[in-house]
């Protein structure tokens, strides 16, 4: 548990962020979205964010900016719309976060929502909502509506979390973390400027499957965030990212770029 | 599990009668059936759901791999089905929702014949080739044969193209050519069926064909209402589908496949020649196999009308000779075979002639089962 409070307690700065990642001035009013995929598995996983009640609480308390699929269907197993959803998702490459109307209906000052809908939320507060009516079984519909409120960020979450599949969903699965405000945030993006990041949790990284899986994508990555507070500090490590000195750790996470050719290439920050 | 059943399937019917000779059968859906089933059949891709949907009378069913209400309705339909034998039709949302999305469903002929599918299960009802209901309410099992008689109309028409039991799923499927993607050539069951000498004719019929759908609802119907005999038939699409196909290779590959098909069935018994000069055959036909022989009976398909010395229109082709002798009511002042008098003419003589081949094809089944 302590580790998974680790590994989740980099979501709040993203939900936090706003319009970091980008200079541009319009997405700053926007909600950011972020992608998540698993190195271990051969299929690129797009997953709904899975959240409590006291979670989201939390974020609305943090004032962060994030969408809110909130699942009304009383049967999500019988619901088509899930179809469609998974369809965007895929497409668009994003994480969603979402919960039941049930749970939903616990938070502070929430709508009340008896189908399926999406919550716009900015800075703490509902910024539009939108029940999921028949105009939205249509995934262009769903881009059209999400890319309104919100803007991809770029930053890709490797390895994050567990991947719980239940019904046609696939769930990234956050436990207690984002209610814990005594958590450390492994690192600040308040630098990031609009440049792909790729963000791995070396705690629950396979490295043969890491290995597979660059060959597998032909992917060469830039701006790789390994962040562990665990793992990194022991020197064999190193060895197996073919790093050939144990950089000092100063703090939570360093900066490979990391390519399919040749050594990858350390750069040691706590700041971008 | 049966328990589950019950209680899951939240009932919304509103009556239960038994109605065993289908009176007030148009506002219900014909089923046909099949011996060799005891499932639901799953439809396999857009294409088939189409030639399934447009041209007839058809159940199907929208349902979901995860949907827990589906899997009980599976379990309710191969009950319901191992003792009724009727062809119920099954197709997973995201092969349906490739149909729904496609640009045929929002304009032209087809449009709308796929509606939007929030809910599995959801029970599409299609009557003569269009959507005549989507139902969406649950059933419970112990309302289901009271749902379907409601809804359905069974006939003892029995299909004789192969279905094949898709092991570990418990469906089936209907044999599709891999190449044209439509019903396939194979003829396994119907020729088993002609090797036991079923006491019943054989109607082999396009399910595009309008003559088909004549003879169906003008005499098969009525056919069905007054006896409880079984009547089976093969369709026949993918020879037809090939032998029209606008790709020359395609198409002479299936005016030769028909002909030959149509040899070893006695279609050809009403003398006719193809394109390439090749016997061939028409539908809708009916054969009776028996151990003394075949007997054979065509509806409709009379060709080469022609004026005759007082200006009638007559056939010069029909399987009937009686048909030969058919006139139509009114002369025909303008010669061309566009002009109004003509077509009139056309119109009553083919009328007449429909009429006894519907008589000759009515005598025929009635004689088949005596």
């Amino acid at each position: 548990m302590k580790q998974m409070n680790k590994i989740f307690s980099f979501v709040i700065p993203l939900f936090l962020l706003g319009g970091i990642s980008s200079c541009n001035q319009q997405n700053e009013a926007l909600i950011p979205y972020f992608s998540y995929s698993d190195t271990s598995s051969n299929e690129s996983v797009k997953t709904l964010l899975a959240l409590s009640s006291n979670e989201v609480s939390s974020l609305i308390e943090k004032k962060a900016s994030f969408p809110l699929f909130v699942r009304g269907s009383t049967c999500d197993s019988c619901s088509t719309f899930n179809l469609y959803l998974k369809s965007f998702l895929n497409a668009e490459d994003l994480l969603l976060p979402t919960m039941t109307s049930a749970e939903y209906s616990l938070v502070s000052s929430s709508l009340t929502i008896d189908s399926d809908s999406v919550v716009f939320y900015k800075e703490g507060s509902i910024l539009a909502s939108k029940t999921m009516s028949d105009e939205y079984y249509n995934s262009k519909a769903l881009k059209s509506l999400f890319f309104r409120y919100g803007f991809s960020t770029g930053i890709t979450i490797f390895n994050s979390g567990y991947i719980q599949s239940e019904d046609d969903y696939s769930f990234l699965t956050i436990n207690d973390s984002l209610t814990d405000s005594n958590n450390l945030t492994p690192f600040d993006l308040d630098d990031f400027k609009g440049k792909t990041l790729n963000i791995f949790d070396f705690d629950n990284l396979s490295w043969p499957d890491f290995q597979e899986y660059l060959i597998q994508n032909k992917t060469a990555f830039q701006n790789v965030l390994f962040f562990s507070n665990e793992e990194l500090k022991k020197a064999g490590l190193w060895t197996q990212l073919n790093v050939d000195k144990t950089p000092d750790i100063l703090g939570f996470h360093i900066i490979l770029t990391y390519s399919l050719e040749g050594l990858p290439t350390l750069s040691q920050s706590n700041k971008f | 599990m049966n328990n589950l059943k019950t209680k899951l399937f939240l009932s919304l019917l509103a009556s239960s009668f038994l109605c065993p000779s289908c009176s007030n059968s148009e506002s219900r859906i014909y089923l046909t059936k099949s011996e060799n089933v005891d499932s639901f059949v799953m439809i396999q891709d857009v294409k088939e759901l189409n030639s399934i949907t447009r041209y007839g009378d058809s159940l199907v069913i929208v349902t979901k791999s995860s949907c827990h209400y589906c899997d009980l309705l599976y379990g309710i339909l191969s009950d319901y089905i191992s003792s009724t034998h009727e062809i119920i039709y099954c197709i997973d949302v995201l092969t349906y929702s490739e149909a729904y999305e496609a640009s045929d469903n929002q304009t032209g002929e087809y449009a709308l014949q796929y509606p939007l599918i929030k809910v599995t299960p959801t029970f599409l009802f299609y009557k003569d080739g269009s959507l005549k209901e989507a139902y969406i309410n649950g059933v419970t099992e112990a309302k289901f044969s009271a749902f379907m008689d409601e809804k359905t109309c069974p006939l003892n028409y029995y299909c004789l193209n192969d279905l094949s039991l898709v092991e570990g799923k418990g469906y089936y499927v209907f044999d599709l050519d891999e190449e044209e993607d439509t019903l396939s050539f194979t003829t396994t069951a119907l020729d088993k069926k002609i090797r036991d000498l079923p006491d019943a004719p054989i109607c082999f019929t396009y399910r595009r064909c309008p003559d088909c759908t004549s003879l169906f609802k003008n005499v098969l119907v009525s056919y069905f209402s007054s006896s409880s005999n079984k009547l089976y038939y093969f369709e026949t699409e993918p020879y037809y589908l090939l032998k029209n196909s606008s790709d020359e290779t395609k198409k002479t590959t299936g005016l030769n496949k028909w002909s030959a098909f149509s040899a070893k069935y006695h279609l050809t018994d009403y003398e006719l020649t193809d394109s390439l000069n090749n016997p061939t055959g028409v539908v809708p036909t009916l054969v009776r196999f028996s151990s003394s022989g075949y007997r054979v009976a065509v509806y409709s398909n009379e060709r080469n009308p022609y004026l005759n010395s007082d200006n009638y229109l007559q056939y010069q082709t029909s399987f009937y000779d009686e048909v030969k002798k058919l006139k139509s009511d009114s002369k025909v002042s303008d010669t061309s075979s566009t002009s109004a008098s003509y077509l009139k003419a056309l119109g009553e003589l083919k009328k007449k002639a429909q009429s006894y081949d519907a008589s000759q094809v009515s005598a025929f089944l009635n004689e088949a089962n005596e």
